[in-house]
């Protein structure tokens, strides 16, 4: 090959290089205007749909995290501060006190506090609850369902395919604006 | 019905909330702690522009190994521990399908951001992004211990692989079924310092291949270093050593881990024009014909592929039920006898959705049957040089050769003379 | 022969420090890695063991808990799981507390690793290959390469091939599908005997207009003139009554209990109310409504053989004409912030459901044609379209039969038989509660934000501003009770009570009339007379005609909200308290 057919070669391979970043970048255009038309400025976070959830404790074992981001809330003006809490005592409780024996919650996440008579106030330690969901089941069946599963968004990492959403059985779990993070299962008094 | 805008109550509750005397009793709130805020969103927007860049002007202009290092570990710590990787470029690739498909699915602006940034640098700068801004490439990239050299025959074959993950990758987000790259990053765990016990290990089994195998995610398996690998070989500037003077020393192919360095290919004697003809023809009939095959087999996925789809997954196990052959009730089922759902509908939702497997495979399989017959037509068409240069696709911009060819350092040390020349002028 | 190999005795310089650096660096290196070994067969042990102690899936805490509801008075049971239910939870703390040291020092581990090897390795000599170049002919690369390429074809497509083989579906085909939901094929009353009843919201044509004359113009609660019965009906249901024979269908609910009542048109005694409850996947809460709106303000509507009935809960039923369920559906969670108001439909076999719902971008809002018989979806569409509380209308139009919907922003016109969009028109604001009209050729459509606007449906596509738009009005435009279209006139009379009439040629407005009443019943046309009945019971009869002309004006004691039914000569009207069945007793006897 002579040095002119080589200069010849190369500039022909620079001139098809150009071209083709050319019409890469044309096609980035067209993607970008499809996705324009397509995106949203806020960023989505995943949530549970508490109205979709069966409570089926998926969460708790399918997190990426260890406990789970996935958190029980109760909504307290929901709350019935029933003295028998379906979500707080088994089904047949031998005795409403604290005792283990009584207690729904595997890992002892809700503290009972007694008002004045005769209701008592039922709160989550977020940092024990693992997300297990068998305080809701008794609260949905039987009480007013002020105890709902919720993603808390301090711990969960967003991940671009949330692990739990990808099991779950009741498609509950949705993709929702940052910016309302959650999904209370009443319509919520905005005052 | 007079319209008037008023508060919706919250209707009968099985126990009435108690009324408590004011004063006595003030009820706590719900906590709503929110996600991380949304400038953070623009912080890593800049942040990846900056990364970009740096790593651009490190390659090519500063031609520094140790610059792109630390870069690398900027990376590491910033896209990987700290953003904890989600969206990552290479995830974002799912993302922007599902968009473009589905209209009810908008993608955040960051995402589309994350995806088409360094798909723009490489159009221009070759693969700068896997050098130090990739933090699965920067993990892999720090951990090369004694890298092994395998026969670039073999690996030309296994470059085939990232192009079918990307086809599976594309199908499955398209139809709205999974996000597979995400489900299979084997380095997010690793980052988080948490997750399934699967993902940890196989991100560890990574790691220690990496070791001894340069590299192995980016370059067998990373979809988006296949779009990349695209891109690269059309970009305006590319890593280039100093080729005029090659000595042929050989000695970046040793340095290089990846197997980026192409070797020398003579005038061969053996050409004979008519010979070589027939060859060419040959290759572009086999690639129609890859194509074609691939079509009608990828059609033919549909059936195993949909099932990954949750419509599709209940709509089979329902069927199962229906008939006997399954037992019992998952709670998938369970939950969607108890909604009333129509089953007829069901099966005709799930066998929608596995037509568009159907016409999907076939697009992937075309996709993977042009793919290969690309790769056999490049390879006949390899250009003749009888110089070491990085080769275009395949380099990642480690910049480890920099360091290392006798004549970059001869070049690199007369630039300083002349500078201290001109200085003392 | 091609390949150069790295086994040659490589002549590397030797540089003392260089080596020095290199020997600490692996040492540490080595130490570092196997640290790492450790802590991570150790968190694994760790993580086996946690599984053990998963305190959700511990048997034996079940089993004790289970003996202890058999003996409830066995206090060393309540002691034992007091114990274990403690050393569960220890468990689960201690490892994860484990778990977050072992990450730390994890991490701390692989960076001491990787910053050892980086420095024995950073610009490490390499050794310089001699006398072997690495070359070989392009030929002997491309069948190489393209060999290497094909052999990993050949190995994913026969992974490929084995997936495909092994597979099986459990789905059964389409066409076996239409084998199996295939119908039996039920005899429906005929058209002609359709338009006798008042099977719908506004009668058989949707419109108000009936083809019964025979009616008086004066009727008195008290005295009992021209009253034929007076029955109780429950207060909660804004809905009209509909007819079919000698039966009057209606619903009423509240938040406690939805129930669909049917009463003998003869002598207005009940004859059975059936509660829809329970409907799968229904909560076991129903949603807010306002009580303005109620959870029966959607009118029922039949095909002759079943009553359909929706509330504001979504429940969707069908009843047979003796009061069983035939089918129920819940049609999910509703999103309407005023609650669920547009009548149903029936055309044919089919069951007509607008459930506009949401904003626009929530893309809630359907349209549904259910078979009747069975409440199979026949057809649904998804609408680009915000809540809406209008009813659709039936009407056919140059041999298309069609189902116009209102709402914002668009009036959407659908071809009845397969649920194809035939044209639409923008424009539409507010809160769109007026049902459309359709006589002579022109439709009549209101948007209550603004205009009145008559429509020419043979159009097709977006007819916004095309000739298809045949005028519109601003004049006096109602927002609750629908028009009431004849060949020559509109009539709309607004909430606050101003009866208008236009030219409906050209829209201009021929004359008003300030009745000062509130109105939320639309007009009926009875032979040439219009009806009109104010919420406080003032019952108007006014010429249809070109001038304002009254013919009868006097009161009943009871509330309207629901628009009248006429069926053979007689009308029906229910008021918050009675449902009135009103005719000409003389005429009534003589037959």
């Amino acid at each position: 090959m002579t040095e002119e057919q080589t200069n010849k070669t190369a500039n022909r391979r620079q001139f098809i290089r150009g071209g083709l970043r050319g019409a890469a970048l044309f096609v980035f255009g067209a993607v970008t205007t499809l996705l324009g038309l397509q995106s949203r400025k806020e960023r989505t976070v995943w949530q549970i749909d508490p109205n979709k959830c069966i409570a089926c404790s998926k969460c708790a074992t399918n997190c990426v995290l260890t406990p789970s981001a996935v958190k029980c809330v109760n909504y307290f003006p929901m709350c019935g501060y029933c003295d028998l809490c379906t979500g707080y005592f088994e089904p047949n409780p031998n005795a409403l006190n604290t005792g283990a024996e009584n207690q729904v919650c595997p890992v002892g996440a809700i503290i009972r506090q007694a008002l004045e008579d005769p209701y008592y106030e039922y709160r989550i330690d977020e940092n024990v609850c693992i997300g297990c969901g068998k305080c809701v089941v008794g609260c949905v069946q039987f009480g007013n369902g002020s105890f709902f599963l919720q993603v808390r968004h301090d711990k969960c990492v967003n991940c671009n395919e949330c692990s739990i959403a990808k099991v779950c059985p009741s498609d509950a779990f949705v993709r929702v604006p940052a910016s309302s993070p959650y999904i209370f299962r009443a319509k919520e008094n905005q005052s | 019905m007079i319209f008037v805008s008023q508060f919706i109550s919250f209707g009968i509750e099985r126990f009435p909330p108690p009324d408590f005397e004011p004063g006595t009793y003030t009820m706590p709130q719900a906590t709503k702690p929110l996600p991380r805020a949304h400038y953070w969103e623009y912080i890593d927007m800049a942040l990846l522009l900056l990364a970009l860049s740096l790593a651009s002007y490190f390659v090519h202009k500063k031609r520094s190994r140790k610059h792109i290092f630390w870069l690398a570990l900027f990376s590491i710590f910033y896209f990987g521990f700290i953003r904890k990787g989600c969206v990552c470029p290479i995830g974002s690739i799912q993302n922007v399908t599902l968009a473009l498909f589905n209209n009810g699915y908008l993608v955040p602006f960051s995402v589309v951001f994350f995806f088409l940034l360094p798909l723009m640098f490489t159009l221009f700068f070759g693969r700068t992004f896997c050098a130090a801004v990739c933090p699965l490439g920067a993990i892999q990239d720090i951990v090369v211990w004694k890298p092994v050299k395998i026969k670039p025959w073999l690996e030309n074959g296994l470059r085939i692989i990232p192009f079918v993950y990307l086809g599976l990758a594309v199908l499955f987000a398209a139809t709205g079924s999974a996000f597979v790259i995400c489900e299979y990053d084997p380095f997010i765990s690793f980052y988080r310092l948490s997750g399934s016990v699967n993902m940890l290990a196989l991100g560890g089994i990574f790691l220690v291949i990496g070791m001894f195998l340069g590299r192995p995610y980016c370059r067998f398996f990373c979809p988006y270093g296949a779009i990349l690998s695209i891109l690269s070989r059309f970009s305006k500037w590319n890593v280039y050593l100093t080729s005029e003077d090659c000595v042929r020393c050989q000695i970046c192919d040793v340095a290089c881990p990846y197997g980026a360095i192409a070797s020398p290919t003579p005038i061969s004697q053996e050409n004979n024009p008519k010979i070589s003809r027939w060859s060419i023809f040959g290759v572009i009939g086999l690639t129609i014909l890859l194509t074609i095959g691939g079509a009608y087999f990828g059609g033919k996925l549909s059936v195993p592929f949909s099932k990954v789809n949750y419509v599709v997954s209940l709509a089979e196990r329902i069927a199962g039920e229906e008939s006997g052959k399954y037992k019992g009730q998952t709670d998938e089922s369970k939950t969607f006898r108890e909604k009333g759902g129509s089953i007829e509908e069901l099966y005709a939702d799930a066998l929608k959705i596995r037509g568009n497997f159907a016409t999907g495979g076939a697009i992937f399989g075309a996709f993977i049957g042009l793919i290969v017959g690309l790769k056999l037509i490049e390879n006949r068409f390899t250009p003749q040089t009888n110089i070491y240069e990085p080769d275009r696709a395949s380099c990642v911009a480690c910049g480890r050769c920099y360091s290392y060819c006798p004549r970059e350092i001869v070049r690199v040390r007369n630039l300083f003379k002349l500078r201290s020349i001109k200085k003392q002028e | 022969m091609s390949e150069g190999t790295t086994q040659n005795k490589p002549e590397c310089a030797t540089v003392n420090p260089q080596q020095l650096r290199q020997q600490i660096g692996l040492k540490v290196a080595y130490i570092a890695g196997a640290f790492c070994v450790l802590i991570a067969i150790a968190m694994f042990i760790s993580h086996l063991r946690f599984k053990a102690y998963y305190p959700l899936d511990s048997i034996g805490l079940i089993e004790l808990k289970q003996k202890l509801v058999e003996n409830p008075k066995d206090e060393s049971l309540k002691i034992q799981i007091r114990k274990l239910d403690l050393e569960l939870r220890t468990e689960h703390e201690r490892h994860l507390r484990f778990v977050k040291t072992g990450k730390i020092l994890f991490v701390i581990g692989v960076v001491i690793f990787v910053s050892s090897i980086q420095t024995a390795f950073w610009r490490k000599k390499l050794c310089v290959i001699k006398n072997k170049t690495r070359v070989s002919s392009i030929d002997k690369k491309f069948y190489q390469s393209s060999g290497a390429v094909m052999l990993v074809v050949v190995c994913l497509t026969s992974v490929g091939f084995i997936i495909v083989k092994t597979s099986q579906t459990n789905i059964p085909n389409s066409s076996a599908l239409a084998k199996a939901s295939s119908p039996l094929v039920e005899v429906l009353p005929s058209y002609k005997e359709y338009l006798q009843q008042w099977p719908k919201f506004r009668g058989p044509f949707g419109d108000g207009t009936t083809l019964y004359t025979n009616l008086p113009t004066k009727w008195d609660t008290e005295s009992g003139l021209n009253i034929i019965w007076k029955t109780e009906v429950p207060s909660n249901g804004f809905n009209s009554p509909i007819i079919w024979n000698d039966k009057v269908f209606l619903s009423a609910g509240n938040a406690q209990k939805r129930e669909v009542y049917c009463y003998n048109a003869n002598d207005g005694k009940l004859l059975w109310q059936t509660a829809i409850a329970n409907l799968p996947g229904s909560p076991p809460k129903p949603p807010d409504v306002p009580d303005y709106t109620g959870f029966a303000a959607a009118t029922m509507a039949t095909d002759g053989k079943r009553a359909f009935a929706i509330f504001a809960s979504y429940e969707l039923a069908a009843l047979s004409f003796d009061g069983k369920i035939v089918w129920a559906k819940y049609m999910g969670e509703p999103k309407n912030p005023h609650g669920h108001a547009s009548s149903l439909l029936t055309y044919s076999n089919m069951l007509i459901l607008q459930l506009d719902q949401g904003e626009v971008e929530d893309k809630l809002s359907k349209l549904y044609a259910f078979d009747g018989a069975t409440g199979k979806v026949i057809w649904q569409t998804q609408r680009p379209v915000s809540s809406s509380w209008a009813t659709p209308l039936i009407f056919e139009s140059g041999g298309t039969t069609q189902v116009v919907t209102l709402s914002v922003p668009y009036a959407i016109s659908y071809s009845i038989t397969n649920g194809s969009e035939l044209w639409r028109y923008e424009g539409i604001g507010g809160e769109v509660v007026s049902s459309p009209a359709f006589s002579n050729g022109r439709l009549i459509i209101i948007s209550p934000s603004d205009k009145i606007i008559a429509i020419d449906p043979q159009g097709r596509g977006d007819i916004t501003k095309t000739k298809f738009v045949l005028w519109t009005s601003d004049e006096n435009v109602p927002d609750v009770t629908s028009p009431l279209v004849t060949k020559n006139y509109v009539f709309t009379i607004t909430t606050m009570g101003i009866l208008t009439c236009f030219n409906a040629s050209d829209g201009k407005k021929l004359w008003d009339h300030d009745f000062g009443a509130d109105f939320h019943s639309s007009p009926t046309l009875i032979g040439d007379k219009l009806c009109l009945i104010s919420q406080n019971g003032d019952v108007y009869f006014v010429k249809a005609g070109e001038k304002y002309e009254e013919v009868s004006l006097f009161k009943m004691k009871d509330k309207f909200h629901a628009s009248p039914a006429v069926v053979n000569d007689r009308l029906y009207l229910r008021g918050e308290q009675y449902l009135y069945c009103i005719g000409n007793k003389v005429a009534m006897a003589s037959k």
